[in-house]
């Protein structure tokens, strides 16, 4: 597939179909709405002007994850990024279990974030954030197991399934 | 995870959002942005708007737009709140709301520009200029066969001070993009017109701006005009867009005739490694080697009115070593700092992230500051030094800053490199700035600004021009003082004078800048003895100091600066040197032919004593000498019958020529030391 060959329309069909899920997974990674919107749209215009081919619906949506989290990281890698206001405070929670669950994933490290986001939310393996977020499957199981730790006060038990 | 994943299940991008994303690709990326033109920027910025404004609005709107007759001259706004046309105007313009702004991502090869003068304005704008104030560029193409204007562009600044953009292009607006749907116009006395506003978002004080613009032709020049402030303002900017709109029209079409453009040099050109090396204005300010594995990625030199740099790209892997030489641009000097000024550059005092702990006046200098060659040390380019620990992208030391050679940029930027090797390559320009670099300097066309102060190529304009460069008093430029000083332990001077020994001391810098190698000097006031060399430059007052000591080895050097670099110096001219402080004796006043019926100073403490059978005088120095002092041994002279051919009184300055017989006394007090001259006819 390739996006340079796309009528607009097909171009918006392709946004419309990734642009939640991209933007939800860097929110969750940056804690910010200015820095996600940035970095969404930076993800979309790269599939535009790379045109990759994907091989599957599973494919293009993993290659836009994957820009995505380098994204994230690139962003909040720069020493000149800014302090930004609380993720709660732009989308506030509706319950206070939710709050307080979501005030201690806030809490973490970005890297942490990143694992539980494509984990819990995304469904992915251990081996697939391995792929995703180039990393060792050993780091991403050792940030996975750290990152529970932390919540472990306002995790369910069935979330502590065997990994 | 439940409530997580409900929690995210929420979140939807915004309307807005989805908008963008799906025309991003249409939009500019400003990584792609020609850097050529940052002043075209704003001008096709403009024009998308224009073209918005002609194409695009009519469609928005929910009113249909009626030109409406009158006396004078007044505005409105379509939508619900639109007035009623004011029955006594000449001529209604009806500002139609657009809903997006967008830029189209121009390069213009051969671009320049140049400012209208008074006499272009005129001709620009006949009638604009008896009520505004205006500043104007004119900004033309170019290639081999010539040059032809593209367009200008203007601002026009009213009474009240309200400032109105202006854009002319003559023929037709041609852009890479357009809007397909119908247009509608006001009539502003006899010419169509059609305008917009733009509201923005509000900032993070909750203020909106409101953007008005309007697009009309006159005779084959198109005309955009744009004047923006706060919402509350709306009314004032409605009306005086509309009256400057009306004294545009009523002073008809701009006469582009008048201008003859001398095209300037342009370059924007892909090079080797080899030819950057070349480069006759900053190829000697590329290092020679790189730090291990780093390898020629790419060099481009570029020139336009605004900017000449060569800029070099050497990567290894994911990491990368940027390297800008260019003019030092007036912008750039607000980064200047010394390194003794930590807080200007010490990352570690700046815990990340640093929009949060830098302070808002320093936020320049500290993410690029720039540093005098002279004073780099490898702590300072270690405390410019981050680490980034992430993974999937290249790990190890990152920095940027830039260095200053003169009037020379060097700036950096490095991904993957230690701090070590970054500071050893950069001394590979300090070599050159420092040695070889004085030898050929003088064959450059860096030597030739330097010397007349500014682009020695602008000589080339006429005749006349070059004739004062072919006269220009290149011996002030060039033109030195020299004074000595015997220094000791922590920079002491033990002693010290100033007599014209000009052959000496150029005989020693010159003897040391063409040796090749320079070594890291050391801290002068560590040495038990040395000697300073302090050249000062006539007319600008600028001062360099040299330092001649003996290594461990005994080997002569000179050292530029307290804690410059040094090479080897002549051992011959160190002798000489040394010898010249030998020469000044501190013994009790002597009987010889020169002080023969001179009154012996008795005050003040004798520095040192010279006598020069060759040259024919004998000198002495005392310190801790009184003004008061200083007059009473001058009436002594008078009482004695000794003639003053020539005298001077400052407020602490004394000097003067005095004579008997054949004998000439000449005298210099300043501070609290005064110096005394014998010498015969």
């Amino acid at each position: 597939m390739a996006y340079k060959s796309y009528q607009p329309e097909d171009f918006e069909a392709f946004v419309t179909k990734h642009e939640n899920r991209l933007y939800r997974s860097a929110l969750a990674i940056t804690g910010n709405i200015s820095d996600a919107e940035d970095i969404v749209q930076e993800a979309f215009l790269r599939a535009y002007e790379k045109a990759p081919k994907f091989e599957s619906e599973e494919h293009e949506k993993a290659w836009l994850i994957r820009v995505t989290v380098n994204l994230c990281n690139s962003r909040l890698r720069s020493p000149w990024h800014k302090r930004r206001s609380p993720l709660l405070d732009s989308y506030p929670a509706s319950e206070p279990e939710q709050h307080e669950l979501l005030e201690q994933i806030m809490a973490l490290p970005s890297k942490y974030r990143t694992v539980i986001h494509l984990f819990y939310y995304e469904g992915y393996s251990i081996k697939d954030i391995s792929e995703l977020a180039g990393q060792k499957e050993a780091t991403v199981r050792s940030h996975l197991t750290r990152a529970r730790q932390k919540l472990k006060s306002v995790l369910k038990e069935d979330d502590y399934e065997s990994i | 995870m439940k409530a997580y994943n409900e929690y995210m299940n929420k979140i939807s991008v915004s309307g807005t959002l989805h908008q963008r994303l799906v025309s991003c690709v249409d939009e500019t990326r400003p990584v792609h942005r020609p850097f050529m033109i940052k002043r075209y920027t704003a001008a096709f910025a403009c024009l998308a708007v224009m073209l918005f404004g002609v194409f695009v609005m009519p469609q928005l709107m929910q009113n249909t737009l009626t030109p409406t007759p009158g006396e004078n001259p007044s505005v409105s706004q379509s939508g619900k709140d639109m007035p009623t046309p004011d029955a006594s105007s000449n001529y209604t313009l009806y500002f139609n709301k657009a809903d997006a702004q967008s830029a189209a991502d121009i390069a213009i090869p051969g671009h320049f520009w140049q400012e209208l003068t008074d006499e272009e304005l005129k001709a620009v704008f006949p009638a604009l200029t008896k009520t505004h104030s205006i500043t104007a560029t004119a900004n033309f193409q170019s290639d081999k066969s010539g040059a032809s204007l593209i367009n200008i562009d203007a601002h026009a600044v009213s009474d009240t001070g309200l400032k109105t953009y202006i854009l002319l292009v003559p023929g037709e607006v041609v852009l890479d993009y357009g809007f397909d749907a119908e247009t509608n116009a006001s009539d502003v006395l006899g010419t169509p017109v059609t305008a917009g506003y733009f509201e923005t978002n509000p900032n993070s004080k909750g203020v909106r701006n409101i953007i008005y613009f309007a697009t009309f032709k006159l005779s084959d020049i198109a005309y955009y005009v744009e004047l923006d402030g706060a919402e509350v303002e709306k009314e004032a900017l409605k009306e005086e867009l509309t009256s400057l709109i009306g004294t545009l029209i009523k002073g008809e079409a701009a006469d582009i005739s008048v201008f003859h453009p001398i095209i300037p040099e342009l370059r924007n050109d892909r090079i080797s490694l080899d030819e950057a090396r070349a480069d006759a204005d900053f190829g000697s300010y590329i290092p020679e080697t790189l730090p291990e594995g780093f390898a020629f990625e790419s060099a481009t030199r570029f020139i336009n009115q605004e900017r000449n740099t060569l800029f070099i790209n050497w990567t290894k892997g994911m990491g990368s070593i940027s390297w800008r030489v260019s003019l030092l641009d007036d912008n750039d000097k607000t980064r200047i700092t010394s390194v003794t000024n930590t807080k200007n550059y010490d990352l570690a005092l700046y815990p990340i992230p640093r929009a949060d702990s830098v302070p808002e006046e320093l936020r320049e200098i500290v993410d690029n500051p720039i540093f005098p060659i002279d004073e780099l040390t490898l702590d300072t380019v270690r405390a410019r030094t981050y680490e980034v620990s992430d993974a999937g992208d290249e790990s190890g030391p990152r920095m940027r800053f830039s260095v200053l050679c003169r009037d020379i940029l060097v700036e950096l930027s490095v991904k993957g490199a230690s701090p070590e090797a970054m500071f050893e390559i950069l001394q590979q320009i300090a070599v050159l700035t420092d040695g070889k670099r004085e030898v050929g300097f003088i064959n450059t066309r860096e030597w030739a600004n330097y010397t007349v102060g500014g682009d020695v190529r602008n000589y080339a304009e006429s005749p006349e021009k070059l004739q004062e460069l072919i006269a220009f008093p290149i011996t002030e430029a060039a033109s030195a003082q020299y004074s000595f000083a015997k220094l000791g332990k922590n920079g002491e001077v033990i002693s010290g004078y100033s007599l014209q020994n000009q052959q000496l001391a150029e005989a020693i810098i010159m003897d040391s800048l063409i040796k090749f190698s320079v070594w890291y000097g050391v801290d002068i006031t560590t040495l038990e003895e040395s000697y300073l060399i302090r050249q000062t430059f006539q007319g600008s007052g600028e001062t360099h100091d040299y330092y001649a000591y003996l290594l461990d080895d005994g080997t002569a050097v000179l050292q530029r600066g307290a804690k410059g670099m040094y090479s080897v110096l002549s051992q011959e001219l160190y002798s000489e040197l040394a010898e010249s402080f030998e020469n000044l004796i501190m013994d009790t006043w002597p009987e010889n032919q020169y002080t023969e019926g001179v009154p012996k100073p008795d005050f003040g403490t004798m520095l040192w004593m010279r006598s020069d059978e060759e040259q024919g005088y004998f000198a002495v120095a005392y310190q801790q000498v009184s003004k008061e002092q200083i007059e009473l041994y001058i009436q002594a002279l008078m009482d004695d019958s000794w003639h003053t051919i020539h005298d001077f009184y400052e407020n602490t300055t004394i000097g003067g020529l005095y004579e008997k017989g054949t004998h000439a006394i000449s005298l210099q007090f300043a501070g609290n030391q005064f110096v005394m001259y014998l010498s015969l006819k």
